[in-house]
């Protein structure tokens, strides 16, 4: 495997998958860092696990559906940071121009 | 008797005290706020003390005893709770900015068995930002400070419940665990501290790190009284699916079981180089007083060992990037206002997580994403079925583990925080019984010359918790708690 290197635009690309917003200090730091980083983790690369098959340590339980009471809606609305009409608030996620017609943008 | 003195008591002698009628639980109460303001603007082990809520509950506690009304098992113990547990109505913020201000709507399930128990609960204690850390320095609100040494980090993700315990500000407390943050600050910090088994202990209600190994555990001053503890938490929830069904063993009990007969397996890699002498030594004395005790001994390999923490900061941060995603601003927490919504993710998740939380979601995102999946994450699964069956060969001839907690006593504030890989290399011993999903425990033994505290690692197979505190009582006997000349100073 060939030495990892991150160039910054590498990092802006994982920063938006992980939808985070990086300063241009902290992105340049970062690709030193995870270049470090995964040069390390690499060597796994040389551990043969060709007669394993990766496992997981459990299965998640299934069960019935059973209908319990819950947190009302106003509880769990009490820690939102925006609500409006009884649901959580978010800015623009359509454009108003979409076919839909869907033109309500938030805040 | 002062309450100082009161706080130097153990969980059961302490409980026992209530019980029997020769202190209240508002003057444990009490003792518990005054040790507190007294001593930890110097440790900073609690984020939020709740002191209305704590007075509430022990007036509430003592109006119970004097009824004659039965009291559950930790009646009257306060036991302070790492900061990653949503406890209903109290500040809990996982020490992120972006959980700074959030008052969770309902309790973590070993919340609700705490207050069952009849226990107090002061507060909330520091932590690494979102449980990533091994130092307690990535909280985003200041580092917890080691009670025998203030120069020094009390070990982490739990830190602050660690120092919680070693200060005698409480005589108990909650963590958790995904790569050893229980045992490695116990060992730190001079305490007692269980990773119990993955499944062991409901999940319900823990800020989630990585799901396939966070784990929740106790922290105490005496094996027995972690023990108690582990015996009220642990147990099936059928709000965390990956919760087991399987009985709770009586874990008291078993400190009072010889460990004669009993097959301790002495892993050389955990002997190997990057082990400081210091610690060697008194971890292998401590491994002489089982021998005495009726033990045998026998060396054995875990021979992916060194693999561990490549492949946990594979799967953690894979985890993790993948877990964090709720944190977005939207239902609950910090939200740094855009006009539209990416954006708003984008400046909200910047400005609510620290530098060591971001390293660890772009890694995560890097080695789940298209071309590198099988290279980075699919490998590190099949690594970690490796590490498991090290574990699996060498029980079938042991009955458990037992090494050194951490290659090192606590490191200097400062000194590793600017390296993350010599940060991840405390984790070294801890993390493949994480990856296991097998249980694990730290005891104190003997001290460093430097008068450092240093911990006897114990391992055991899949729900033999038993086992650990049988070896860890054996242990103790040789090597009785000790309080901190200073910061725990319980004198009269």
């Amino acid at each position: 495997m060939k030495p990892p290197s991150f160039t910054r635009a590498e990092v802006d690309h994982l920063a938006t998958l992980a939808a985070l917003t990086l300063g241009d200090g902290e992105a340049d730091a970062m690709a030193k860092e995870l270049a470090k980083i995964v040069a390390y983790v690499q060597e796994l690369a040389s551990v043969d696990t060709a007669d394993v098959e990766a496992e997981r340590p459990l299965a998640a339980a299934w069960r019935e559906d059973v209908l319990l009471p819950g947190l009302s809606r106003d509880e769990l609305l009490a820690a939102a940071p925006r609500t409006a009409e009884g649901g959580f608030s978010v800015p623009a996620f359509v454009s108003t121009t979409t076919a839909t017609g869907v033109s309500r943008r938030g805040q | 008797m002062n309450g100082a003195a009161l706080l130097g008591l153990s969980v059961d002698e302490l409980g026992a005290r209530f019980r029997a009628g020769d202190v209240s639980a508002a003057a444990i109460a009490d003792a518990t706020l005054a040790r507190i303001a007294d001593v930890d603007a110097d440790t900073h082990a609690f984020l939020t003390v709740d002191r209305s809520g704590l007075e509430e509950s022990a007036r509430a506690l003592d109006e119970k005893r004097a009824r004659g009304e039965p009291l559950g098992p930790l009646a009257g113990v306060p036991i302070a709770l790492k900061d990653a547990l949503v406890t209903r109505g109290l500040r809990t913020t996982a020490a992120s900015r972006i959980l700074e201000h959030y008052v969770p709507p309902y309790d973590a399930t070993v919340v609700e068995r705490l207050r069952a128990a009849d226990a107090l609960l002061p507060g909330k204690t520091n932590m690494d930002e979102l449980a990533m850390g091994s130092s307690t320095e990535h909280s985003a609100f200041g580092p917890t400070r080691n009670p025998w040494d203030l120069t020094r980090s009390p070990g982490g993700s739990s830190g602050g419940s660690a120092v919680a315990v070693a200060a005698r500000l409480t005589p108990a407390s909650l963590g958790s665990d995904t790569g050893g943050s229980i045992r490695q600050p116990a060992a730190f910090s001079g305490v007692v501290g269980v990773k119990p088994t993955y499944g062991r202990v409901s999940r319900y209600g823990l800020v989630a790190f990585a799901s396939s190994l966070d784990q929740v555990g106790p922290f105490a001053t005496t094996v027995l009284g972690a023990a108690r503890i582990l015996g009220v938490i642990a147990g099936h929830d059928p709000r965390d699916a990956t919760s087991l069904e399987a009985p709770v063993a009586d874990y008291v009990a078993a400190c009072g079981e010889s460990v004669r007969g009993l097959r301790l397996g002495v892993p050389d890699e955990y002997f190997a180089e990057g082990l400081s002498a210091d610690v060697e030594a008194s971890v292998r004395a401590a491994i002489g007083w089982l021998e005495q005790a009726g033990a045998t001994v026998r060396r054995v390999s875990l021979p992916h060992t060194r693999h561990a923490v490549a492949t946990y900061y594979v799967l953690a941060t894979a985890e993790a990037s993948s877990n964090l995603a709720r944190l977005d601003g939207v239902r609950y927490g910090l939200r740094v206002p855009a006009s539209r919504i990416h954006d708003m993710y984008g400046t909200t998740r910047d400005a609510g997580f620290g530098a060591e939380v971001k390293r660890r979601i772009l890694l995560g995102t890097f080695v789940l994403s298209a071309g590198y999946y099988d290279a980075y994450y699919k490998k590190a699964e099949a690594v970690r079925a490796l590490i498991r069956r090290d574990f699996e060969h060498a029980f079938a001839d042991v009955d458990v583990v037992v090494g050194p907690t951490a290659p090192t006593t606590a490191f200097g504030l400062g000194e590793r925080t600017s390296d993350p890989l010599a940060m991840y290399m405390s984790d070294v011993y801890t993390l493949p019984a994480s990856l296991a999903g097998i249980p694990a425990l730290s005891v104190p033994v003997s001290p460093a010359p430097s008068g450092l505290p240093v911990g006897l690692q114990v391992v055991a197979p899949w729900l033999e918790e038993a086992r650990l505190f049988r070896v860890a009582a054996a242990v103790e006997a040789h090597a009785p708690p000790r309080v901190p000349p200073r910061h725990g100073g319980a004198t009269g």
